[in-house]
């Protein structure tokens, strides 16, 4: 499909994604229309098949916020714990996506959860039918973006991070995946990671989770200290639960995950298999570190790949690059494969996504991160115009006509800044990147979190 | 590239001075964001790098220059009178003093050309004839129990102790007559240090620096670190000043150096008799640090503030006009309180954030109807005052916010997407955390209309919710023609002030306070006098409702 035709593919989708959603997703709706966007978009002139002059006019008003769209629970409700408030809660659901939910079902709701996690899995179990998959993004904050997806929208973003699994760190090759993270974690990232891995077929004793304990919501928010329950139940979790679990977290846990993942690396080495070890780099990093005093430097199968994702969510003392540094002294690849002759380290690559994106951009061996070819996306500059230079830093905003299905429509502005280069778009072959891959990238050490809320002088933030 | 100087010496003390030698250091601003030099619309200011001794034969030079500085009301009246033509020629479009503001601030500031031009011709709003007053006042301990006539000035003063005792014991000494001030302390070396998020920070400080010899003594050696995010306009008005009576001048300095340059900082502050300082938290805290090990002088620290309106019910009651005017009175009240929150953008400690707007019920306008009238305000002034370069993504995300709260009911937002502000009627129950919230919103033309039941609810209900050294300005918007200070009234202000609340002034004059009245708790007399831990409140007029009209025609008058 020539470039030109992939756009207006994709913009044609989008109004009809727009139009769709439009009449059917009532937050979508409010958002939209108080911009002054109707129901029916005109992206590509019918008849010359264009692009009209009102691209650049309709386009970014069509974007929601990542940052507000999942996570407008907690204004609307009043409060960041919806399981207290179970029915308001639901409510705030049903305007999120775009379809009817039974109401009579509510009944079944209780009138109040002793977790988050426990009303999750009865929204679920409540509407077993829709195959409800209910994710919710790291939440550093102690305030997660909740979000949902239906079966097919699991299926199709499954689909879409195999794809680029595959494409980018040869899967279909390996013979043993290892994720640094827990079997039960609604963390978007995670989950769809190690579901795309089942999509290969391997069996669930070649899929091993290090991380032995669950990750639901209500630990992840009390363990990221910033989020605590009011009253009593606030005082034993801020002064018995957060230090307790990050005690635990400290002593207990990652020590025995990262000898659980090296006990396992060790297995594939001797065994000769190509394995996939996927993980946060803070994680891959304790790893590396271990295997350092150790002195220990392993030697993988050929084929074998390390992969990262979700950036680094705290402070952390090293950069990606020394992770990636640390990394390449202690895992290798077997002899010979290396460049000149000897040792090699084992390719790391890293992802892109978030909770709301239906997609993941692979790190290709040149560092860049591609954009999938169904993603048609752009930056914005301060005034939330699209920018329309092929090599543009600004605020990353992508439209998935396709990813969020019956939900909701996956066009969103986030709070990352990225460096954004479409050469392929407008014909630059000097802006494609070197492994040949077409498409939109975001180029290597480009990617930081924005905080959205400004500071300014003596007036600034209270 | 052709540097301007973000720095201002005495033209004496400069050709002492080897500055030239010493080297400089640029920086370059356009829209308000740093930028290369070769940048389209950018600006570059250069300062020099003083080392040790270069400091130390600058002090030396502008204390000699001390004496040349006249003294008391002879000061004051040479000031005034040089101030005049300065003025005059700021806000004069041919005058290349004009020019260069107007050529150089818009740019490197971010803010509106129109919003500096404005801002040049207003020079004048500030009263400085006030001044001497303020530093007669002789304010006593009855002061920490009740509202003080200012002898000589409009309105009232408070003093509210930082650790207030449940008795009186001032009170129960007979102590009530007894002067809150120690005796006169005048300081030799004053050290200030200018905020950039507002233009002139800097030359603020100099001149309370300078007018404490008023008092009686010399003017003191003045050292103003300038803000690289602001540093031309002070130059510029010094050097107009300078061209008309140097010796005013002549122990002023303003310059830029480095906070974290420990060794600089213990050399000043460690001389200085006094350390004023409008600045962020943490380089108050360290520059308190600095203070605290370095010498004994007295600190000023003006932190992070914030600044509401509070809307009378009277002054909403439907038919009232302007008499010989006709102009109902909904629109002088909601220009003027458009105005305190549209100057420098709400980057200003002063602007106002949320408007608390109190039911009058039936004849009364709602605040519903007082925020329509106040996005038409807006919108107006959008023509008159345009926003600076910021970015239009935080106007549209606060849009978005509190556009998806509407389905609550008890949220409405008054303006549109593409409009360079935004109004909200937020009636939601708010706890502590979401109205910080709310206040941290409001920035860059983002004005939360807060309806109450009763004033009262403004101290009672939400200036409780926050700390109390982050509160500064009320203006408000009350009273009758020709009332002045009701007891009622009096009450109000006196549970606002024991809020935190430093200053109460009528709608319209948030941009321009006048300086002879509290600034964050203090009043010019703290410049000269130690005194017990607390803080000032003042109110800076008599009869509130005849002030807003003075200040609506003021207004008027202006634009016209």
């Amino acid at each position: 499909m020539s470039l030109a035709r992939r756009t207006a593919t994709l913009l044609e989708a989008i109004a009809a994604t727009h139009a769709w959603h439009y009449e059917r997703n009532r937050a979508y709706r409010q958002t939209v229309a108080a911009r002054g966007v109707d129901a029916t978009i005109d992206l590509v002139d019918a008849s010359t098949g264009r692009l009209t002059g009102g691209l650049a006019q309709i386009l970014p008003r069509l974007l929601r916020t990542t940052a507000q769209t999942f996570k407008s629970y907690i204004e609307l409700l009043g409060t960041p714990f919806p399981h207290d408030r179970p029915l308001a809660f639901m409510a705030w659901l049903s305007d999120q996506i775009s379809i009817d939910l039974p109401e009579d079902r509510l009944a079944l709701f209780r009138a109040r959860y002793r977790s988050l996690e426990a009303l999750l899995q009865d929204v679920e179990q409540v509407y077993a039918e829709y195959g409800f998959e209910i994710l919710t993004s790291s939440g550093t904050s102690g305030r997660s973006t909740i979000m949902v997806r239906d079966q097919a929208s699991t299926d199709s973003t499954i689909e879409s991070f195999y794809q680029a699994f595959d494409r980018y760190l040869g899967m279909q090759q390996v013979q043993r995946a290892i994720f640094v993270m827990p079997r039960q974690s609604r963390i978007a990232m995670a989950r769809m990671a190690s579901f795309s891995v089942k999509r290969l077929g391997l069996d669930d004793d070649r899929i091993h989770f290090a991380i032995p304990f669950p990750a639901d919501p209500d630990r992840v928010r009390i363990r990221s200290g910033r989020t605590f329950r009011p009253g009593w139940a606030g005082i034993v979790e801020r002064r018995f639960w957060y230090p307790a679990i990050n005690w635990m977290q400290e002593s207990y846990v990652t020590p025995r995950a990262v000898r659980t993942t090296i006990d396992l690396l060790e297995q594939a080495e001797t065994a000769g298999e190509k394995v996939l070890l996927f993980g946060g780099w803070v994680q891959l990093h304790a790893i590396a570190q271990k295997l350092q005093q150790a002195g220990r430097i392993l030697h993988l199968a050929p084929g074998s790949l390390l992969g990262s994702g979700g950036g680094l969510k705290e402070l952390y003392p090293f950069t990606p690059a020394q992770i990636c540094q640390d990394l390449a002294g202690v895992i290798k690849l077997a002899s010979g494969v290396g460049l000149d002759g000897t040792d090699g380290p084992v390719p790391i690559r890293d992802f892109y996504g978030m909770a709301e994106g239906n997609w993941a951009a692979m790190q290709c061996q040149h560092g860049n991160y591609h954009v999938p070819p169904w993603i048609y996306a752009w930056t914005l500059d301060d005034h939330d115009h699209l920018q329309e230079a092929p090599d543009a830093v600004g605020l990353l905003a992508f439209f998935d006509p396709y990813g969020g299905g019956a939900l909701f429509p996956a066009f969103f502005k986030t709070t990352d800044q990225v460096r954004l280069i479409r050469g392929d778009e407008v014909g630059n072959r000097r802006l494609a990147c070197p492994c040949g891959e077409k498409g939109a990238y975001i180029a290597q050490d480009s990617i930081q979190r924005v905080d959205l809320l400004d500071e300014a002088g003596c007036a600034a933030q209270l | 590239v052709e540097c301007i100087e973000g720095f201002w010496l005495p033209q004496g003390v400069r050709h002492q001075h080897p500055v030239p030698e010493i080297g400089y250091r640029t920086l370059s601003f356009a829209q308000g964001q740093p930028c290369e030099p070769d940048d389209e619309g950018a600006v570059t200011i250069r300062w020099p790098v003083l080392e040790q001794g270069a400091w130390e034969q600058l002090l030396v030079a502008l204390r000699s220059n001390r004496e040349r500085v006249p003294q008391g009301q002879v000061f004051w009246d040479r000031f005034q009178a040089a101030l005049k033509p300065v003025a005059a020629r700021f806000a004069d479009p041919a005058d290349p003093l004009h020019c260069a503001a107007r050529a150089t601030l818009p740019a490197y500031t971010g803010y509106s050309e129109a919003m500096v031009e404005v801002t040049l011709g207003a020079l004048d709003m500030w009263a400085l004839e006030q001044f001497p007053a303020a530093f007669q006042l002789l304010p006593t301990l009855e002061a920490a129990t009740d509202w003080q006539v200012m002898e000589n000035l409009p309105g009232r003063l408070r003093f509210y102790h930082d650790r207030p005792s449940p008795i009186s014991w001032d009170r129960l000494w007979r102590r009530g007559s007894a002067p809150l001030f120690d005796p006169p302390s005048l300081p030799e070396l004053v050290v200030g240090y200018g905020a950039g998020n507002v233009p002139g920070t800097a030359l603020l400080i100099a001149f309370l620096a300078l007018t404490t010899t008023l008092a009686g003594g010399p003017a003191p050696v003045t050292v103003v670190k300038n803000s690289r995010r602001e540093p031309i306009f002070t130059p510029l008005v010094l050097t107009a000043l300078e061209s008309v009576d140097p010796d005013l001048v002549a122990a002023t300095a303003v310059l830029i150096w480095d906070y974290e340059d420990s060794k600089i900082q213990e050399q000043l502050l460690g001389q200085a008799d006094l350390a004023i300082a409008a600045a962020g938290d943490a380089t108050i805290d360290q520059i308190g640090r600095v203070l605290n090990r370095a010498g004994a002088g007295r600190f000023h620290a003006h932190g992070h503030k914030v600044s509401f309106s509070a809307i009378e019910h009277r002054v909403l009651e439907h038919g009232l006009c302007i008499p010989e005017e006709g102009t109902p009175l909904l629109d002088v009240v909601t220009l003027l309180a458009a105005l305190d929150s549209v100057f420098w953008d709400q980057h200003g400690c002063l602007s106002s954030r949320i408007h608390f707007v109190e039911a009058g019920g039936k004849g009364h306008h709602s605040a519903l109807e007082y925020a329509a009238r106040l996005a038409e305000q807006l919108r107006a002034l959008a023509a008159w005052l345009p926003r600076g370069a910021w970015p239009r993504r935080f106007l549209h995300d606060r849009f978005d916010r509190y556009t998806s709260l509407e389905q609550t009911g008890q949220v409405q937002v008054l303006s549109g997407y593409d409009d360079e502000f935004v109004v909200v009627v937020d009636g939601r129950p708010l706890d502590a955390a979401r109205f910080q919230a709310a206040v941290n919103d409001c920035e860059g033309r983002v004005i939360i209309v807060r309806p109450v039941e009763e004033l009262m609810e403004i101290p009672d209900q939400y200036l409780r919710l926050l700390p109390v050294a982050n509160l500064q300005s009320l203006s408000v918007a009350l009273g009758r023609e020709g009332e002045g200070l009701t007891d009622a009234f009096l009450n109000f202000a006196e549970a606002c002030g024991a809020r935190g609340v430093t200053a109460i002034r009528t709608v319209g004059r948030g941009a321009f306070p006048q300086l002879a009245y509290s600034w964050d708790g203090l009043i010019p007399l703290d410049l000269i006098r130690s005194r017990r831990k607390g803080r000032f409140a003042t109110i800076e007029f008599d009869t509130p409702y005849d002030d807003m009209l003075a200040t609506y025609r003021l207004m008027i008058q202006r634009a016209a």
